[in-house]
C-alpha cells in the first residue's frame, strides 16, 4: 500500500467510525465511500490550498453534499479538521452536519444540501476568477443521480459558453441513487457523451484508480471546461455495502460496524 | 450613496426604464464591482444603452433563472456586487429555492429585481402575473422586500440596494404611464414608510403602483362622504414600518391595497402588526381574491379585481355602512 492508498484506507476507517458514532441519526456511507479516491487524489496531489493565501486557493465545491463524511475525513487527512471535530458529526449543535456549512478557513467552500446548486455556484465562482485573472481552479464534485437536476445542464451550458477552462467537474458515477439504480430511476445514459456534447473536455476514468484520476486531474483543457466521469462503486471497500442502494443513507448497527472494520483491517 | 436626480426626467418612463435606462448608465462608474445579470431579459429591462457602453458590467446567463441565482452567488462570493433581474414571476418562483439558499440562508447581498410585477403583463396572461411574490419573499429571514410606488422611489430604492450589504428583492410595478408621486426624494430608508396625506377617519396603506390609486381613492371618499383619509406609501413590506401601521390605530378603518393576492402580502403583514395589540381597528384588505384572471389590459384587470379607485372607494364606503 503506497502512501496515498494508506490515506484512502484511513479515510474509509474514519467514515465507518463516524457513521457508527452517528447511531440512529443514520449516515451517508455509500456515496462517501465511492468518492474516497477522487477527493484524496485531488486534495493530496493537485489542490493548491494554503490558509495563509486563501485568495489564491483552489475552490472545491462538493455539490453532492450528502457525501460530507468523505469531505470531512479528507479535510482531516489534510489537517484542517481534527479527530475531535469528526467526533461531533451529527451531534446536537455541531458545525459538522449531514450537509456541510460554508467555512472557508476549514476548507468548506459551500453550504450544500440542495442537489444541483453547487454546480451553478461553481460556474459563477469560476467566471469571477477567470475575469479577475486568478490562477486558482474550481473543482466541483457531482453525483450521477444529481445530474437528474435541470440546473446542472443550465450551468454546463454557461461553463462552455464562457470558456471556463479553470473549471473541472468530477462526476462520481456510482450508478446508484436513493431509490435504486440510476439506470432504473432516470437513466442518465452515457454521461461522458453528454458532457462532450456540452463542450467539455471529458475523461472517463476508473474512479478508484489513483493513477487514472491523476492522469485526468493533471491534464485539464486550457480552452474549455474539463469533466472527469469517474466510474465508481457505491459503498466501495465494504463488501455488504457495495452496489446496494439501501446503504445510501442508513443506520450502521454494531454488528455491521464490526464486520466493516474487520474488512478494512484485513486489507 | 445618493446621487443628484432630476425627477422630472422620469415622467412617462415608468420604474424599469427610469432605473436601467436613465439612472444606471449615469452612475455606473461609482460601482466598479457591480455586475448586472439577467436571464435573457435585459432588452425588456431597457438595458440597451447600458450594455452598449458598459458590456463588462453585464452578464446574460440565458433563459435559466435557477442558474442566474447560482452564478450571482458565485460571483458574490468572489467580491462582486450582483443585481439579478428578470420578470417578477420567474425570478421569484422559478428559482425560489436558490434565492432562499443564497440570499437568505447564506446571506449573500444579491439585489433581486422583479420586473413587471402585479398585473401589468396584461395580455401575456396569468403565467406572467406576479401576484404571489410579496408573500413568498417576505418570509425569508434577512431579505428586504421593497415595493416602490413610482419611478423616482424605484430609483432611490435601487440606489439604496446597490450600496446595501443586505439581500433584497425590489418589486417593480406599473406601466410607463404610471403617475409620478414624488418630485424629490431623499435617502431611501426601508424602515420608514412615507405618509403622503394625513387624515383622521380612514387610513389607506398601499404599496407599489396601487399607491397612486390610493391617492385618488382618498379624494373620492372625501368628496362622497366627507371622511378624512390618510394615505401611506408602504414601500417596504419587509421590514414593515410598525410605527406607521400603529399610527393608523387612531382611525376607525384601516384599508390595505395591493396588486397581489389579498392573503400573504401587504394586508397580512399589516394585520400581523395590528393584531399584536388589543382594540385593533377594523381592517379591510383589498387585493386579488384568490382567483386567476380573465386576461385583458391593465384597466380591465384592475376593474375585474375591483382595484380601480372607483371600486375601492365603493368598497370602503360600503364597509363603513356595515
Amino acid at each position: 500500500m503506497n502512501e496515498l492508498e494508506k490515506i484512502c484506507h484511513d479515510i474509509r476507517v474514519n467514515i465507518i467510525e463516524m457513521a457508527y458514532h452517528a447511531g440512529k441519526n443514520s449516515a451517508h456511507c455509500g456515496g462517501s465511500l465511492s468518492a474516497v479516491e477522487i477527493l484524496a487524489t485531488l486534495y493530496h496531489k493537485y489542490l493548491k490550498w494554503d490558509v495563509n493565501d486563501l485568495d489564491n486557493r483552489d475552490r472545491v465545491i462538493i455539490s453532492k453534499a450528502h457525501a460530507s463524511l468523505v469531505q470531512y475525513c479528507v479535510l482531516a487527512s489534510k489537517g484542517l479538521l481534527t479527530q475531535d471535530d469528526l467526533g461531533t458529526f451529527e451531534q446536537n449543535g455541531s458545525h459538522y452536519t449531514v450537509h456541510a456549512h460554508k467555512n472557508i478557513e476549514k476548507g468548506l467552500e459551500f453550504s450544500g444540501g440542495s442537489l444541483g446548486l453547487g454546480m451553478s455556484y461553481a460556474v459563477g465562482v469560476a467566471y469571477a476568477l477567470k475575469e479577475k485573472g486568478s490562477k486558482a481552479r474550481v473543482y466541483v464534485l457531482l453525483g450521477d443521480g444529481e445530474c437528474d437536476e435541470g440546473i446542472i445542464w443550465e450551468a454546463m451550458m454557461f461553463a462552455k459558453h464562457n470558456a471556463l477552462s479553470n473549471l473541472t467537474v468530477i462526476v462520481d458515477h456510482n450508478h446508484l441513487q436513493a431509490d435504486g439504480f440510476v439506470e432504473e430511476v432516470l437513466d442518465t445514459a452515457n454521461l461522458a457523451e453528454k458532457f462532450r456534447a456540452f463542450g467539455f473536455h471529458t475523461y472517463e476514468v476508473d474512479g478508484h484508480s489513483i493513477d487514472d484520476l491523476s492522469e485526468a486531474f493533471s491534464k485539464p483543457s486550457d480552452t474549455v471546461p474539463t469533466a472527469i466521469i469517474a466510474e465508481t462503486v457505491k459503498g466501495k471497500g465494504i463488501s455488504f455495502m457495495e452496489n446496494k442502494y439501501n446503504w445510501h443513507f442508513t443506520v450502521l448497527p454494531e454488528g455491521k460496524y464490526k464486520k466493516a472494520m474487520a474488512e478494512l483491517k484485513a486489507e | 450613496m445618493e446621487h443628484e436626480l432630476d425627477f422630472t426626467a422620469f415622467e412617462g418612463q415608468g420604474q424599469i426604464a427610469s432605473i436601467f435606462n436613465l439612472f444606471l448608465p449615469d452612475v455606473i462608474q461609482d460601482y466598479p464591482n457591480l455586475k448586472i445579470l439577467s436571464s435573457d431579459m435585459s432588452y425588456g429591462a431597457r438595458m440597451e444603452r447600458f450594455k452598449a457602453f458598459y458590456p463588462e458590467h453585464f452578464l446574460n446567463v440565458g433563459i435559466a433563472e435557477e442558474n442566474l441565482i447560482g452564478v450571482s452567488a458565485g460571483l458574490t462570493s468572489e467580491g462582486y456586487k450582483c443585481v439579478a433581474l428578470a420578470q417578477a414571476t420567474f425570478i421569484t418562483m422559478r428559482c425560489y429555492e436558490q434565492v432562499r439558499q443564497y440570499m437568505s440562508y447564506m446571506g449573500y447581498p444579491i439585489v433581486l429585481v422583479g420586473l413587471s410585477a402585479g398585473l401589468i403583463m396584461q395580455f401575456m396572461g396569468n403565467t406572467h402575473y406576479a401576484i404571489e411574490d410579496l408573500a413568498i419573499m417576505r418570509v425569508l429571514p434577512g431579505v428586504e422586500v421593497l415595493s416602490p410606488a413610482d419611478a423616482g422611489e424605484a430609483v432611490r430604492a435601487f440606489e439604496y440596494a446597490l450600496s446595501s450589504n443586505k439581500p433584497c428583492y425590489i418589486r417593480l410595478t406599473g406601466g410607463a404611464d404610471a403617475p409620478l408621486l414624488y418630485n424629490q426624494y431623499g435617502a431611501y430608508n426601508p424602515s420608514k414608510a412615507n405618509t403622503l396625506k394625513e387624515g383622521n377617519d380612514i387610513s389607506i396603506i398601499a404599496t407599489g403602483a396601487m399607491v397612486s390609486v390610493a391617492m385618488d381613492v382618498a379624494s373620492l371618499v372625501e368628496e362622497k362622504i366627507g371622511a378624512s383619509v390618510k394615505v401611506i406609501d408602504m414601500h417596504a413590506i419587509q421590514p414593515i414600518d410598525i410605527e406607521a401601521v400603529n399610527q393608523c390605530r387612531k382611525t376607525t378603518l384601516v384599508v390595505t391595497v395591493e396588486e397581489h393576492y389579498v392573503s400573504g402580502g401587504l394586508g397580512t403583514a399589516v394585520a400581523d402588526v395590528l393584531m399584536e395589540q388589543p382594540n385593533a381597528p377594523q381592517l379591510l384588505k383589498l387585493g386579488i381574491k384568490g382567483k386567476y384572471s380573465v386576461v385583458g389590459d391593465y384597466g380591465f384587470l384592475k376593474d375585474q379585481h375591483k382595484l380601480t379607485s372607483e371600486n375601492i372607494a365603493e368598497d370602503i364606503i360600503s364597509k363603513l355602512n356595515g
